[in-house]
């Protein structure tokens, strides 16, 4: 098309804060302070008094996750980035679903991954669990 | 660089060439239709080789299985899935996701949540190239949901509609058509194509009903009958309506309009940050119709 079949255009005074609005953010913000979190996410507060921690994932989640695998017959819920005693978290946190659930649970460390595997669905569980130690 | 005498010669040597035809330029050649082999050294086997299946048989049609039922008899059509690879899809986003979303800023309350918003969260894909023609709430987590939002889903259910109100909240279901999903699902990219901003269509036949009922709080239903199913809903469910300021949780786009503070027709330039629009009277009353 030439120069002079396109259209006579003009400039419009806009809010630029309208099209500022359209444009996602590069980064993963950090969640500021909140008197409640009503969908049960609480932000990590930290332990001093546990020699073990776990580190969040880059959206601020706990990093437990339900593995599933052989076309649904076989879970596993994980749990990633144990930083500190890993054997002290998993033997308190075997424990606490032992308990709960009145059942033996199989469970597994892997000290050079930083995770520990249980056998079974009980990711809330475990989330609840580490978030009632703050973590 | 040619001398003077180099460019002489070529020009004595075009004179004295061929003109130039099929027969002497590299152009595409398909390939003839294959013939049998006829003639002396042609003949005998005619191309088929020695003996063999592919000398003595004359191949059946394909998918013949040999006299049983071919697969693609066998298999009966299945009516629910005519027309399936042109079904409208909306992915879900629950109304637990939407509330961690506020929790975790990952998403402003403050502003209407629509369907750029939602992508722009990082947190959403939408590909409306594969169908996808914008978000559906559903009701995982309504007990849960509490935040105030003025919310805008294509399509959402009388129960999470019920949840949305009942936590002080607004909820429209609007229609994009394909040109204005490109726009909405990724901005920066459209604005990028310097292309102006579509002028959004109305929905289709057959979405024309879902989207002027006031029950589902449709963007071209009547604004006082969708006040009037706000109150009816939150009696059949059970709860107190609260009142709803004026202000970002009632703030309604045109529904010509994609952007909100932006008209279509016109053109951002992100890197000047400048808008423009055309001066041609035609054109801008057909943007602003």
């Amino acid at each position: 098309m030439l120069a002079e079949e396109l259209p006579a255009v003009e400039p419009v005074d806009v809010d630029w804060s309208h099209v500022e609005r359209l444009l996602p953010r590069r980064t993963v913000p950090t969640p500021t302070d909140k008197a409640a979190y009503p969908s049960g996410w609480t932000p990590q507060r930290g332990n001093p008094s546990l020699p073990y921690s776990v580190r969040r994932s880059v959206n601020h989640m706990l990093p437990v996750y339900l593995r599933i695998m052989e076309d649904g017959v076989k879970r596993l819920t994980v749990v990633r980035n144990v930083r500190g005693d890993i054997w002290k978290l998993h033997d308190e946190l075997k424990r606490h679903l032992e308990e709960t659930n009145s059942r033996y649970i199989a469970s597994r460390v892997n000290e050079v991954s930083l995770y520990v595997q249980f056998k079974g669905e009980y990711v809330q569980q475990v989330k609840d669990w580490l978030r009632e130690r703050g973590l | 660089m040619a001398s003077r005498a180099g460019q002489e010669k070529a020009l004595r040597l075009l004179r004295h060439l061929p003109r130039v035809a099929l027969n002497n330029i590299d152009h595409p050649n398909p390939k003839p239709a294959s013939r049998r082999k006829r003639g002396a050294h042609g003949g005998d086997t005619h191309g088929a080789g020695d003996k063999g299946s592919k000398a003595r048989q004359h191949f059946a049609r394909a998918g013949f299985e040999g006299g049983q039922t071919p697969f693609y008899i066998r298999i009966p059509r299945e009516d629910p899935y005519k027309g399936h690879h042109l079904r409208r899809e909306y992915p879900p986003v629950s109304l637990h996701q939407l509330q961690l979303m506020v929790d975790t800023d990952r998403v402003d309350a403050g502003r209407q949540i629509d369907l750029t918003q939602i992508c722009n969260s990082g947190l959403f894909r939408l590909e409306p190239l594969r169908r996808q023609f914008g978000f559906q709430l559903t009701d995982e987590g309504m007990d849960e949901f509490v935040t105030p939002v003025n919310l805008e889903v294509q399509w959402a259910s009388e129960r999470v509609i019920a949840a949305v109100e009942r936590a002080g909240g607004t909820i429209t279901t609007a229609f994009y058509d394909m040109a204005s999903l490109q726009a909405m699902v990724d901005p920066e990219r459209f604005f990028k194509r310097g292309v102006p901003i579509p002028r959004r269509a109305l929905p289709p036949q057959d979405a024309v009903g879902y989207y002027t009922d006031p029950s589902t709080r449709g963007y071209l239903a009547d604004p006082e009958q969708v006040a009037r199913h706000r109150l009816t809903l939150a009696q059949k469910y059970g709860y107190e309506l609260p009142k709803v300021k004026e202000g970002p949780l009632t703030e309604r786009k045109d529904p010509r309009q994609i952007f909100f503070g932006l008209e279509p027709g016109w053109l951002v330039n992100l890197t000047d940050k400048q808008v423009w629009r055309v001066k041609d009277p035609v054109m801008s009353e057909y943007f602003r119709s």
